[in-house]
């Protein structure tokens, strides 16, 4: 994609609104994960979410990318109304729209290649098989692997190359928007930052061509990597605003209790 | 780990897998003789003769002959058609629709067509095997084909069991979700992910059954349920001649010991790919 297209844009990327999401069950009272809320990511923005487990950074990072029905609420996406779309206009948006997970291992299957699974959006969307091959091979240079890498099995890397990938995979369709859902809670401090870094680097190279949904309970990571945050606690946006002035001077009592619990 | 548990590993690894070739040549040879039952009989199994019939092993018939003169060993190897031939086509035809079942079950997981099919299904575990398969042989009348049906009818809920706990297992894991976002149709994901990944213990299951399956198959033409005279069949010759058992035992024992070795060997295979399979004996 041109980066003219973007060029003073003023348009989300993503906006949501009203966001909600109850979980009923038969004879259990129903819980609300997700409680109307509502935010938008800019072209080339790095949002972050921010709160205790269970607080619904998931659930609502999961009714983004439609692998959970939302129950309320609207979710536009490029100007696009996303919330019921379905089958072929649903695959459609995974174009825009990748997710890297929490388990880097268990987030490509197992008995296939780290290659088949880095070019799996590419083959679906109409890239020939050498197309495929060729552009999986940059990917995985471009996330500090080589392309031998395509070559391994998942059980054959380690946590932090397996998420090197993962970040390939995500980013193999140019998506605008990458949603890093604890992406990288399960690796060790160390590892952790290279991912930050690699991240960092891929979106200077790649400037408002894309944006991040950071979610991660690790405050000072996102006071590093974020351009703004939002604190959630049980379902709800309790503040908003650029991780130094909620670290500086939280608002509400949750946001300051988080960080005196860090600090 | 210590180097000394590392080699035993790795000792007990090169066990199973010479246990696997050893017991999957064997199976082989079996297959191949049923594949090939009609070229390796040396007399014809259906020529009788009843100046020669009940006559005790000897050089011209090796097993002996039953009590219309017909060649014993012809007829065990002829039999091995229908016995191991059919026993295969019912696990294979078991297998393939209890998975189809069990990993669209799964997939729904909740919906109300998992929920009708799984009581169906349950339907089915309730009644005692054989039981079952006696009555629908009964209604549908005898011939290899109805008993066929009938063992497929009671024995595809095991597998649907299995292959619907496996996919409801597989389809929480975040590849899956992956697959998802890669824009990969279900289709695509059911057979390109869930299904190889939920495979192996299908298939280690299915190579125990060959056992059983082959023994109630014989049981049911035992029974006169199955294979119809004069056609060879191992379980329908040994209810035939049971009543020769004291005069001439060969008759019965011929059958009965071919029964015997098949079973073995299919069930010894079956219970080495279970442990190959299995990651802790790796």
């Amino acid at each position: 994609m041109e980066e003219s297209e973007f060029a003073g844009r003023t348009e989300p990327v993503l906006k949501a609104e009203g966001l909600t999401k109850v979980f009923s069950r038969k004879g259990q009272p129903d819980f609300t994960a997700v409680d109307h809320i509502s935010f938008e990511i800019m072209p080339g923005e790095c949002l972050g979410f921010i709160g205790e487990s269970g607080s619904g950074k998931s659930t609502a990072a999961n009714m983004i990318s439609r692998l959970l029905e939302a129950t309320e609420g609207e979710i536009i996406l490029d100007g696009e109304n996303i919330t019921r779309v379905k089958g072929k206009d649903l695959r459609r948006i995974y174009r825009k729209v990748q997710m890297v997970f929490q388990t880097p291992a268990e987030s490509f299957d197992p008995r296939r290649t780290l290659g088949d699974g880095i070019g799996e959006s590419l083959r679906n969307n109409g890239f020939s098989k050498a197309e495929a091959e060729k552009k999986t091979a940059e990917m995985l240079v471009q996330c500090g692997l080589t392309p031998d890498f395509a070559g391994r099995y998942p059980h054959e890397v380690s946590g932090g190359q397996c998420q090197r990938a993962a970040i390939a995979r995500a980013l193999a369709i140019e998506p605008e928007l990458l949603i890093c859902d604890e992406a990288t809670s399960s690796l060790d401090v160390t590892i952790q930052k290279e991912i930050i870094d690699l991240l960092n680097e891929l979106r200077r190279k790649r400037g408002n061509r894309f944006a991040i949904l950071f979610i991660c309970h690790d405050i000072a990571l996102v006071q590093q990597f974020c351009d703004r945050a939002l604190v959630m606690y049980k379902g709800r946006i309790m503040e908003e605003g650029k991780p130094d002035d909620l670290i500086r001077n939280p608002q509400s009592g949750y946001t300051r209790k988080l960080i005196d619990s860090v600090l | 780990m210590s180097q000394v548990t590392v080699r035993k590993q790795k000792r007990k690894k090169n066990h199973v897998r010479t246990r696997l070739i050893v017991f999957a040549v064997l199976a082989g040879i079996l297959l191949l003789c049923s594949l090939f039952s009609a070229y390796l009989t040396p007399c014809d199994p259906y020529l009788q003769d009843l100046s020669n019939a009940k006559a005790a092993p000897s050089a011209a018939h090796l097993l002996g002959t039953d009590r219309y003169g017909r060649d014993m060993l012809s007829r065990v190897i002829i039999g091995s058609r229908t016995s191991i031939y059919s026993t295969l086509l019912l696990v294979a035809v078991v297998t393939v629709t209890g998975t189809v079942v069990g990993v669209f079950c799964g997939w729904q997981g909740g919906k109300w067509t998992d929920t009708v099919l799984m009581r169906i299904s349950d339907m089915f575990l309730a009644f005692p095997g054989l039981v079952f398969a006696m009555a629908v042989a009964g209604v549908l009348g005898g011939g290899l084909h109805n008993a066929i049906l009938a063992l497929a009818a009671i024995s595809w809920p095991k597998y649907a069991r299995i292959a619907r706990s496996q996919t409801l297992a597989q389809k929480e894991m975040p590849y899956i979700r992956a697959a998802v976002l890669a824009g990969s149709s279900t289709a695509k994901i059911l057979f390109h992910h869930i299904l190889p990944n939920i495979i192996g213990p299908i298939l280690v299951t299915a190579m125990l059954d060959i056992g059983t399956m082959m023994m109630e198959l014989a049981g049911l033409s035992f029974l006169g349920l199955g294979a119809k005279p004069p056609a060879a069949e191992w379980g329908s010759m040994m209810s035939d001649t049971r009543s020769l058992i004291t005069t001439a035992p060969w008759v019965t024992l011929a059958p009965g010991f071919a029964i015997f070795l098949s079973v073995m060997v299919f069930n010894l295979l079956g219970d080495t790919v279970r442990d190959y399979v299995d990651p802790k004996s790796r």
